[in-house]
């Protein structure tokens, strides 16, 4: 009720105008809205000037947008108190580029305040992320205010008055969120930009690149950058205000573009997102154009306003069709995608003065980016870690398909050792079993002929099998080996039948020193299937020619079969 | 086993490259007949074919210089009903068809089993009977038996001389073909010299056994052995 009748109140003062800022013991006002007047001109003025104008209007706006003209305000305030007040006014919009303060009493200059973000950080009372100055009042003292305000949009022109303590509290508190997400979102650049170099997935980088120019973004908008009074220049910090956020929303229009494979599936979609990225270029190349070129053109800003405020809701249009479609992940790119647009569509109502909230306006939006943030990450994450178990199944699966068609070579291999062996005992067996039957007499005498013979082949035998399939025993073992042993003693007896069959000549030019430390059926699985693979195609009587060459940290294993060669399609199915 | 000692005096020629799997052969194969010629490849083995009496060839399939089926190609070419056992370490479909159309009596794959020598030699005897290579009938109903080198007239034998007998093979080798007197001559003065009138007196006495118009006389060129 009673904030019903203070409501009352309050409009009844705005409608009959009263015109002095009073100061009373129990109700200090908060802003100079309502007792404050303005006059826009682009003529040659003084302060002087406009604290002798009788033609000024009353501020029915705090926010006046795009405007090409500087803003001249006035407001009077009285102390009626006992006390001596002490007040920190300040203009809640940061970043605005001239503001010129001057403070008049009994019509006299008794003080100037050089303001705004295009003015050093020295000329200042002290460093606060607003323009902002301090103003004590004494007893009964009157003081009149005259500002002067130029900026390529004038957003704000009034002046909050808060009590010495509570300004720097407030501060401490938005500072502290600020740093908090800013932390966060750091943080978070950083983990993406790690997990695209590992998974190589280009939706992390996108995702790192767009917070990141949303933070330059919250951070420069919001006054942090001038002042934390780091060095940066304060044209770029200017500039930052006006670029980060067109960059930051191309990046926000590629994420989907790039995660859901847009190319492929929808092509539609990708016309209309390609167009929406062409005009951003556009309005970057034109931004740049009025900042640095001709400042008069930043009044048709305005219309770019639109596409800032159409935008997220075409994303969100195109997010909610894709959880239509039923596409992977589509559900949460459209959650999150509508937090981000609520937010981003309030935010925009804000910057072009629809709607007003509070100090704390300014937080808002890195939150809402920190919620979408999360979810975009947590679908790339999740997806890129589809994508990891997959490669790693197939390699895998790969490398199984590897050690068994080197089995069966070592198997193929076996069989052929053993042919000779075998026939030999299957001999053998028989003449030892004619002998019993036809020449009994005989049989000691045969027996110690051919006893030994028999053991013999049955030692090459076990030691062959050994020697070709006891490789396959282990699953894998990195090791130190010598890869010219290697081919002599094995890769080259495993194929000795298909050689001989061939008459093929196996060259190599191997330094007997070289040492490989890795796994050495892989080198064998491979060298063998190149072999086999050119033997299978190799008129009879050619040569293949192997060469290792030492290169700074690694080997190369040079291959040549002069069968002509890989053909460029299937050289990924060398070793299927 | 009864049916295969007429195998006893047959000639068996075994060619391989591989020494040790010659001997085995030759070891195995020695318990069946007396007579084993080895040869380690096809062109050895058709310069011995040349020069001597064989009734069977057991052949490698892999060989250098000449492998088996070239060597079957070649002996087919000249002897028409010789048994050719191929041997091979490899069971290839390919291999098997192509060497078909040179008839080989068997084609075994190695190791080679008692009991599949055993069966091939039945079918290489059964084939030589079939074809006449163990005996033929001349055309006045005499039989000759190559394994025992007998002459039989119904169940009566006829006894052969040496000399008879040598003679006869060779005729019996070009049956029904010209055997020439200078091949005649060669046979005879071989080991020792033996006249002109001695060798025409070996004839006579042939012809006197199996009858004149069994072994016809050719003027001055040579005798054909005539058979059924």
């Amino acid at each position: 009720m009673m904030r019903f009748i203070l409501l009352i109140l309050i409009f009844m003062s705005y409608l009959f105008g009263i015109d002095i800022l009073h100061i009373e013991d129990n109700t200090i006002p908060k802003t100079t809205f309502g007792f404050s007047y303005f006059k826009q001109s682009d003529e040659n003025l003084s302060a002087k000037d406009i604290l002798n104008d009788s033609s000024l209007k009353k501020v029915k706006k705090l926010n006046l947008g795009i405007l090409d003209k500087p803003v001249w305000t006035k407001f009077t305030i009285k102390n009626n108190t006992q006390k001596i007040q002490k007040f920190v006014l300040f203009n809640e919009r940061a970043g605005i580029n001239y503001i010129d303060v001057y403070i008049y009493k009994d019509k006299k200059l008794i003080k100037k305040h050089i303001l705004g973000d295009m003015n050093s950080q020295v000329l200042r009372e002290f460093i606060s992320r607003y323009s902002a100055f301090f103003l004590d009042l004494d007893s009964n003292e009157t003081l009149e205010v005259i500002t002067k305000v130029e900026n390529y949009g004038v957003y704000n022109i009034g002046w909050y008055i808060h009590g010495f303590i509570d300004f720097f509290e407030d501060e401490q508190t938005i500072l502290f969120l600020f740093s908090f997400l800013g932390g966060f979102l750091f943080f978070y650049i950083l983990f993406n930009i790690a997990f695209y170099l590992i998974s190589k997935e280009i939706s992390y980088l996108i995702l790192s690149l767009w917070v990141l120019f949303i933070l330059i973004y919250t951070y420069s908008v919001n006054g942090y950058f001038y002042s934390f009074d780091i060095g940066i220049p304060l044209q770029i910090i200017s500039d930052m205000q006006w670029i980060s956020p067109i960059v930051s929303t191309i990046f926000l229009i590629l994420f989907p573009y790039i995660f859901f494979d847009l190319k492929n599936k929808y092509p539609k979609i990708v016309k209309i997102i390609l167009l929406i990225i062409v005009i951003y270029i556009f309005i970057f190349i034109s931004t740049y154009y009025m900042i640095y070129v001709d400042n008069s053109l930043f009044i048709w800003y305005k219309i770019y306003s639109i596409f800032y405020f159409i935008t997220p809701i075409i994303m969100l249009s195109i997010s909610f069709y894709f959880m239509l479609k039923r596409e992977e992940f589509g559900e949460y790119y459209f959650f999150g995608q509508l937090i981000l647009t609520l937010f981003n569509i309030f935010h925009t109502l804000e910057i072009l003065g629809f709607v007003h909230i509070s100090v704390y306006n300014p937080i808002i939006l890195p939150f809402a980016i920190t919620i979408d943030a999360l979810f975009l990450f947590l679908i790339v994450y999740k997806k890129s870690k589809q994508i990891l178990s997959l490669q790693q199944n197939q390699k895998d699966i790969l490398m199984e398909q590897l050690r068994y068609i080197s089995i069966g070579q070592a198997i193929g291999g076996m069989v052929h050792q053993w042919k000779i062996p075998l026939t030999y005992i299957g001999n053998i067996v028989t003449i030892l079993e004619t002998t019993l039957k036809f020449n009994k007499d005989n049989l000691q005498k045969e027996l110690e002929k051919y006893l030994p013979e028999l053991s013999l082949n049955i030692d090459y035998m076990s030691h062959t099998s050994e020697e070709l399939l006891g490789q396959y025993s282990s699953k894998s073992r990195v090791k130190l080996f010598y890869p010219k042993s290697t081919i002599e003693e094995y890769i080259l007896k495993v194929l000795s039948s298909k050689i001989t069959l061939k008459n093929a000549k196996i060259e190599y030019q191997i330094d007997e020193n070289i040492v490989f430390n890795m796994d050495e059926n892989i080198f064998i699985n491979i060298l063998i299937i190149l072999i086999d693979n050119s033997l299978d195609i190799m008129d009879i009587n050619k040569d293949i020619l192997i060469k290792i060459i030492e290169n700074k940290n690694n080997y190369i294993i040079k291959y040549n079969d002069r069968c002509g060669g890989i053909k460029e399609k299937p050289n990924y199915k060398i070793f299927d | 086993m009864e049916n295969l000692q007429r195998l006893k005096q047959c000639t068996i020629l075994i060619v391989d490259d591989d020494a040790k799997q010659l001997d085995m052969m030759k070891n195995i194969l020695g318990n069946f007949v007396n007579n084993i010629i080895i040869a380690s490849n096809g062109i050895e083995a058709i310069e011995i074919l040349e020069s001597k009496k064989i009734h069977i060839i057991f052949s490698d399939y892999v060989m250098p210089q000449m492998d088996g089926l070239k060597l079957c190609e070649n002996i087919r070419n000249r002897y028409k009903n010789i048994p050719i056992v191929i041997m091979s370490n490899y069971s290839e479909k390919e291999k098997l068809l192509n060497i078909i159309p040179f008839k080989p009596s068997a084609y075994l794959i190695k190791p080679i089993s008692l009991k599949v020598i055993m069966q091939t030699l039945h079918t290489v005897l059964d084939e030589m009977i079939e074809n006449n290579q163990l005996s033929f009938k001349l055309t006045n109903g005499l039989e000759y038996f190559f394994d025992t080198k007998i002459l039989k007239n119904g169940d009566k034998d006829i006894p052969l001389s040496k000399n008879e007998l040598k003679l006869l093979e060779l005729l019996a080798n070009n049956v029904n073909k010209l055997t020439t007197n200078n091949m005649i001559d060669d046979l005879f003065t071989d080991c020792e010299p033996m006249s002109y009138k001695a060798i025409a007196n070996v004839i006579y006495r042939l012809r006197k056994k199996i009858g004149k118009d069994s072994l016809e006389n050719q003027t001055s060129l040579g005798y054909i052995l005539k058979s059924i």
